[in-house]
């Protein structure tokens, strides 16, 4: 588990979270083995779910004494790249992804940690473009509406995804999507400096309770 | 080549790779044989003589199933 590196939670994190999805969302089916002559590379096969059982040993790790708080942190900065790294602008569900992986961070992640609590309310509060991106859809879904040509559709949705995140930014102050990261790695290692004050991560951790029953 | 045991799943054909059990249930890894990083977990249930496939309640389980594979393979390593 310590030699666990972000390359793995790169090559493993999407089967994780697809897998999990599958095995969530499959329907009871008889249980009818057959047998049938193949030639399996068991060694990958089994990597393969070797490898993502780490990121469920980092997931299951909060609630353990042997928290590894090192995995922990690799796996909220690899979720946060990935959100940006899959960011398209013609695509909603991307940019809503990103919202979605803060909760997830709370939820499965953070809930009992507060330097990574605080990582998570830093996602889901301060990239607040999810509101302005409500408003912006709200007012080019109303274009959509009147419009039956599919392709100009496309277009005004790419213009206004796309110009709004860099308004966004711009209006952060940054004039790129990298310096706006670089620049929330360092508040994050800010917000980790303010963590280390006992009464401050209780503070935090009661935010984590009313944040809970707002959702 | 040899006897490998598989089962159709939502019309795929998956590779058994592990049945595990943890707390009288009974857990099933399965791969697909053609798609390099598809796998799921299934738990085994009996219900009037038959047993069935059915899916993972929850994430916790999820993880928990994953790392008794952890760690029963890697302790066999």
């Amino acid at each position: 588990m310590n030699n666990f590196e972000m390359d793995d939670f790169q090559k493993y994190h999407v089967p994780y979270e697809n897998s999990y999805m599958r095995s969530y969302r499959s329907q009871k089916e008889p249980y009818n083995v057959q047998i049938k002559k193949k030639h399996v590379d068991w060694r990958k096969v089994t990597a393969l779910i070797l490898g993502t059982s780490m990121i469920a040993t980092a997931f299951a790790s909060r609630i353990k004494d042997n928290y590894d708080h090192t995995t922990a942190h690799a796996y909220i900065k690899q979720h946060m790249n990935t959100s940006f790294k899959h960011y398209d602008p013609i695509d909603n569900n991307t940019y809503y992804d990103m919202s979605k992986c803060a909760r997830d961070i709370l939820n499965y992640v953070g809930s009992k940690k507060p330097d990574v609590l605080i990582y998570s309310y830093y996602l889901v509060f301060d990239i607040d473009v999810e509101r302005q991106m409500d408003a912006l859809f709200t007012e080019l879904q109303k274009q959509i509406d009147n419009s039956t040509d599919n392709e100009h559709i496309m277009a005004m949705k790419h213009n206004y995804y796309y110009a709004s995140f860099q308004e966004y930014i711009k209006a952060k102050g940054y004039s790129t999507i990298d310096e706006y990261k670089k620049a929330m790695d360092q508040k994050v290692l800010a917000y980790k400096e303010m963590m280390e004050s006992k009464e401050v991560a209780e503070e935090i951790l009661e935010m984590d309770d009313s944040w809970e029953m707002r959702q | 080549m040899s006897d490998v045991k598989c089962i159709t799943l939502n019309n795929q054909e998956y590779l058994i790779v592990d049945e595990i059990t943890i707390n009288n249930v009974t857990y099933i890894y399965l791969v697909r044989e053609d798609v390099e990083d598809e796998f799921l977990i299934q738990k085994i249930i009996l219900e009037q003589d038959q047993e069935y496939l059915t899916n993972i309640s929850s994430i916790e389980e999820y993880n928990k199933a994953l790392i008794a594979f952890k760690e029963k393979h890697t302790s066999n390593a």
